[in-house]
């Protein structure tokens, strides 16, 4: 196997105090790979924002439900999936404008936020079946 | 978290994650002081926070929108490099009065 090459799952409820224990776990992830630590702040907030967005808006405040984190690095290339069995997002492409939210106070940031700090976003999500988030970022080059 | 009250003041002074935990409960406090007076200035105290995203952003901004018709302010003051960049991508630094952390006041 390729020394970068590693792989971490965690599955936990979606309650608010398990924000931070995914963010950290990924900034571990991130720090591991050897991105800089104003990368791993980035990171992070992408992290947080799926997650936020998992417990919110798929769950509605459900914290029975399951959140699942997975971080991949392979091929130069860091994989962050943020899945939920949900809600869904009907309208995936009026979700991710900058101004809507089904929460107001986040005003749809939550999107912007990942798309910027992430070299991709894809967001794959039906009603009432969940929402996959699977983002990328190059790794540096050490 | 800490709130500070004066008569034309509040200063909340956030620690360390400023994210969806602790806004709700946040959120709840401010809204009894604005129901009382929303022409004050309210000030967000980064200096012990080591992390924000858009809840906590979100939550600064319903305290501008809840404000500014009434001739209240929003400041942000000691603010990392890091956070700094959060509120110039949500375009709230045009909005809300926002210094990095070791600059003195502006005046």
């Amino acid at each position: 196997m390729d020394k970068q090459e590693n792989y971490v799952k965690l599955e936990f409820y979606a309650k608010d105090q398990n924000v931070a224990i995914a963010r950290l776990a990924t900034a571990a992830f991130a720090g591991e790979i050897g991105f800089s630590l104003s990368d791993i702040e980035e990171i992070k907030v992408a992290v947080s924002e799926g997650v936020s967005n998992a417990i919110i808006h798929g769950y509605g405040g459900d914290e029975s439900r399951l959140v699942e984190v997975t971080l991949t690095v392979e091929k130069n290339l860091f994989k962050l999936e943020i899945k939920d069995d949900g809600v869904g997002i009907a309208d995936i492409k009026k979700a991710m404008e900058p101004t809507y939210s089904s929460v107001a106070e986040r005003m749809g940031l939550g999107f912007v936020f990942m798309e910027s700090f992430m070299d991709t976003l894809n967001v794959h999500s039906s009603l009432n079946c969940g929402t996959v988030l699977l983002m990328t970022r190059r790794c540096p080059h050490l | 978290m800490k709130i500070e009250k004066t008569e034309k003041r509040i200063t909340v002074v956030t620690d360390g994650d400023f994210d969806l935990k602790v806004c709700p409960e946040l959120k709840a406090l401010l809204a009894v002081d604005l129901k009382h007076d929303r022409s004050i200035h309210v000030c967000f105290d980064l200096r012990k926070t080591s992390f924000i995203d858009s809840s906590g952003l979100g939550l600064i901004l319903w305290v501008y929108k809840e404000t500014a018709p009434y001739g209240g302010k929003v400041s942000v003051v000691n603010v990392t490099a890091s956070a700094e960049k959060l509120f110039d991508v949500a375009g709230l630094s045009r909005l809300l009065n926002i210094r990095r952390k070791g600059r003195e006041r502006l005046g």
